[in-house]
C-alpha cells in the first residue's frame, strides 16, 4: 500500500507541477531507485522496455520532463518548466539528452506563426480527450505502460491518463500501406538499433498535436522515435520531426522520462479524475486543496 | 407512435435541446443510432445538387441544395468507418453532382435527413448495409480453436495473424424473450418495456423515460462515456482481447466509443484484492477478475458506478455485480453469456447470451467518439 500512497503523491505533484496549479509547489520526488540500476534485460539480452518479470508493475512518466523545446519566454517561471527538475536538466551541461532550443526549430513562416498563438491560447485538443501523438502520447498525465506482446510481434504502450488512446508499433517487419487514411496515431513500425527501439510513423492526420505546446505538422509529418532505456528508471525519448510541409528542414529533440512504480488504474477523460484516494484521501492533510483537479 | 406519449413540456425541452445541438453544430453529437434523431417511420425523397462532402466522424454528411425548394439540406450517413467498407470514399460524390436521396426526416423538424441510400446517375452510391459482422460473417473458416501451447484457447489471433471479435447482437433482453425493437435497443412498442427483463417499479419508469426519449441522453453517445459491462462487448466496431500472459491480465480493447481500455485480472486475486479501489470508489469498468473453468473464461465484475447506462437504457446501481462467460466454439465463434445480478434494480438475478463472430484480418478501425469537430 505504500507504493501505492507513493504513486498518488507522484500523480499530485504532476498535477501541481501542471501551469494552471503551479501556484503551490509540491516536490516532484524522482523514483526511490538510483539510477545506476542496470536496465532489464530478456534471457536473449534484449532491452525490456515494460516491466520486467518479479518487478513491480510500472511506467514511464514523461508528463513532467517536457516540453521537447527550450524556451522560457513562452514557458515562463512557475509554469511547468519551473516546478520540475527539467530546468536543472535544461541548464546543465551534462545533461543526458539534448531539447532543441526554440530558436533552433526551422520553422516555416506559417508554422512558426501558429505555434506562437497555441502556446499562447493552449487551447490543446488533449485536454478535450482527444488522442495525441509521438512527444504527447508518451507524456500523458500518470505515466504509460509500453506492454509486449511477443506472439503477436508487437509493442503496445497503454497511456493511464488523458484520453487514453492505445498505440500500436508493429514489430513484425511489415512496411507502411501505401494508401494510408490519416489517424490520429498514424501507421508506426518498429525494429531494434542495438538497445534502442526505432518507431517509424507516417500517415497522421492535422488534428491532434504532437505536445503540448502545439507545435504544428502537416499531413506529411513523417516521425522517427527512438526509445533507449538507459538505466531501470530511465527512458531516454528522441524525436525526429520530418516534415515539409511545416519546416524547412528536419529536426530533432528529446527528453529523458522516468520510472515510475504501479499499476495502472481506471481513468475516463470524459468523466473526471478517478485517483480518489488522491482527491478524497486523508494521509495528505497539508496538501493544498484549495484549486480544482483538472481532468 | 412513441412521440404521444410525451407531454408538451417535455416535447419543449427537446426542442430547445435540438436548437441548442444545432447551434453547436455537430460537436456534441457523438456516433449515434440514427432512430434518435431521425424517424424511422417517416420517408422522405428529395433530389438535389452537392455543394459540400463532409467526410468526418461521427457521420459522413453530404450538404446539398434541393431542386425544388432552392433550400439547404443536410443529408446525414454511416460513419467513415462504415462506408469504407462498404467501398465508398469521400471521392464518391463530388460538390456539383446532382443526387437523389431517400431516407428518413429528422424529428425535430431541421432540413436534415438520414440517407438511406444515395443515387448518382442511376447508381447507388451510399447505404449502409454493410457491417462488422456482415463482414465477419462472410469469411468461413474451417480451422480449429487456436490455442496457446498450455492448451488454453486464444481469445485473439493465432500467431502471425490479426482479427477481432465483433457481436451478433446489440440490443439486450432476457434469454428466451423475444421483443422487437431497433438495432440499438430502441423499443417499437413502449408497452413491451416490462417483459425486457424483471425490471423493479422504479427501474422500469426509468427504462421508459430512457426509451421515450429516444435514448438520445445516453452518456456513451452524448459525453463519450465509457461503453461498460454488457456494452462494450456490442461496440459496433468490435471488440479486441489482448492476452499479456505474462502479467497475467487481460487488456480490453472496444472499437469505436471513446478507445478506453480496462483490464481483467487472471492472477487469481479475489475481486476485493490487490485493486487501489472498493465498492465506495466505484468505476465505469468495474474490477474485473476472471479464472478458466475448460474452455471457458468465467469474468467477475463488480464496483460498477451509475453513470452509464446498459444497452437500450436498462438501469443498474451500484450493487450490480457482472458475471460473464466467453466460450471460443470454433474458429469464428465465441459464445457470450451475461448475468446481470442487481437488486437495486431488478427483481432477481437475469441472463442473456450473444455471439461474438471472428473478424479476421487487421484490427478494429481507428474510431473516436470525441473525434468531433471542437
Amino acid at each position: 500500500m505504500k507504493r501505492l500512497w507513493h504513486l498518488f503523491i507522484l500523480i499530485y505533484a504532476a498535477i501541481l507541477a501542471h501551469p494552471t496549479f503551479a501556484q503551490t509547489s509540491v516536490p516532484r520526488p524522482d523514483s526511490n531507485e538510483p539510477n545506476t540500476r542496470p536496465a532489464p534485460r530478456d534471457a536473449q539480452g534484449r532491452i525490456i522496455l515494460g516491466t520486467p518479470p518479479g518487478e513491480e508493475m510500472g511506467a514511464w512518466d514523461g508528463f513532467g520532463t517536457r516540453p521537447m523545446i527550450i524556451d522560457y519566454d513562452i514557458v515562463p517561471e512557475g509554469s511547468i518548466v519551473a516546478s520540475n527538475p527539467y530546468d536543472s536538466y535544461a541548464n546543465n551541461p551534462d545533461r543526458p539528452f539534448d531539447k532543441i532550443d526554440l530558436t533552433d526549430v526551422p520553422f516555416m513562416p506559417w508554422a512558426w506563426h501558429l505555434y506562437q498563438q497555441r502556446t499562447r491560447t493552449r487551447f490543446e485538443p488533449y485536454t478535450r480527450c482527444k488522442p495525441s501523438a509521438g512527444p504527447r502520447s508518451v507524456t500523458t498525465a500518470y505515466g504509460t505502460q509500453f506492454v509486449e506482446f511477443p506472439e503477436m510481434q508487437r509493442i503496445y504502450m497503454f497511456p493511464v491518463g488523458g484520453p487514453r488512446h492505445k498505440r500500436v508499433i508493429y514489430m513484425d517487419g511489415r512496411e507502411h500501406p501505401g494508401n494510408l487514411k490519416p489517424t490520429y496515431h498514424g501507421h508506426s513500425i518498429g525494429h531494434w538499433d542495438g538497445d534502442t527501439l526505432v518507431v517509424d510513423t507516417v500517415g497522421f492526420n492535422e488534428k491532434m498535436w504532437i505536445d503540448a505546446e502545439g507545435t504544428p505538422h502537416t499531413d506529411q509529418l513523417h516521425m522517427v522515435e527512438r526509445f533507449t532505456r538507459e538505466t531501470y528508471n530511465t527512458l531516454k525519448y528522441e524525436v525526429t520531426i520530418d516534415d515539409p510541409g511545416a519546416y524547412t528542414e528536419t529536426w530533432s529533440s528529446g527528453f529523458v522520462m522516468p520510472w515510475r512504480p504501479g499499476e495502472a488504474f481506471e481513468f475516463v477523460c470524459q468523466d473526471a479524475n478517478m485517483a480518489f484516494e488522491l482527491m478524497l484521501g486523508t494521509e495528505y492533510e497539508s496538501i493544498d486543496r484549495s484549486h480544482l483537479i483538472f481532468p | 407512435m412513441l412521440f404521444f406519449n410525451v407531454d408538451m413540456k417535455s416535447l419543449a425541452s427537446y426542442i430547445a435541446i435540438a436548437v441548442v445541438f444545432l447551434m453547436l453544430g455537430q460537436s456534441v453529437l457523438a456516433h449515434h443510432g440514427k432512430s434518435v434523431k431521425f424517424d424511422t417511420d417517416q420517408q422522405v425523397q428529395m433530389q438535389g445538387r452537392i455543394t459540400k462532402v463532409d467526410w468526418a466522424n461521427p457521420h459522413v454528411h453530404l450538404f446539398l441544395i434541393e431542386s425544388d425548394s432552392g433550400d439547404e439540406w443536410y443529408v446525414e450517413l454511416e460513419s467513415p468507418v462504415i462506408l469504407e467498407w462498404n467501398g465508398w470514399d469521400e471521392s464518391s460524390v463530388t460538390p456539383g453532382d446532382l443526387v437523389q436521396v431517400t431516407g428518413y426526416p429528422a424529428r425535430d423538424g431541421s432540413p436534415q435527413v438520414w440517407g438511406k441510400n444515395v443515387v448518382l446517375s442511376g447508381e447507388e452510391v451510399f447505404t449502409g448495409d454493410v457491417s462488422a459482422l456482415s463482414l465477419a460473417l462472410a469469411e468461413n473458416q474451417d480451422r480449429p480453436i487456436p490455442r496457446w501451447p498450455d492448451g488454453q484457447p486464444r481469445l485473439g489471433a493465432a500467431p502471425g495473424e490479426e482479427g477481432y471479435w465483433v457481436p451478433d447482437t446489440t440490443v439486450m433482453m432476457e434469454s428466451g424473450v423475444n421483443i422487437s425493437m431497433t438495432s440499438f435497443g430502441l423499443l417499437d412498442d413502449i408497452a413491451d418495456a416490462p417483459s425486457v427483463a424483471p425490471l423493479q417499479e422504479w427501474a422500469l419508469k426509468l427504462y421508459e423515460a430512457r426509451q421515450q426519449n429516444f435514448l438520445r441522453s445516453d452518456p456513451s453517445f452524448i459525453e463519450c462515456r465509457p461503453p461498460s459491462g454488457p456494452k462494450k462487448w456490442q461496440a459496433p466496431y468490435g471488440i479486441q482481447l489482448l492476452e499479456d500472459r505474462q502479467w497475467q491480465r487481460i487488456f480490453v480493447v472496444p472499437g469505436g466509443g471513446n478507445q478506453d481500455w480496462h483490464l481483467i485480472y487472471t492472477d487469481g486475486r479475489g475481486i476485493n484484492t490487490g485493486f487501489p479501489v472498493d465498492n465506495d470508489n466505484v468505476l465505469y469498468y468495474g474490477r474485473n477478475v476472471a479464472e478458466w473453468e475448460g474452455d471457458t473464461l468465467v469474468i467477475q465484475s463488480e464496483g460498477y458506478n451509475e453513470k452509464f447506462w446498459l444497452t437500450g437504457g436498462l438501469p443498474h446501481t451500484t450493487q450490480i455485480k457482472v458475471e460473464e462467460r466467453l466460450t471460443r466454439v470454433d474458429f469464428n465463434t465465441m459464445t457470450y453469456e451475461v448475468t446481470i445480478d442487481d437488486p437495486g434494480a431488478y427483481t432477481r438475478p437475469w441472463s442473456m447470451q450473444w455471439n461474438l463472430v471472428w473478424k479476421e484480418g487487421g484490427d478494429p478501425p481507428e474510431y473516436f467518439c470525441q473525434d468531433n469537430r471542437l
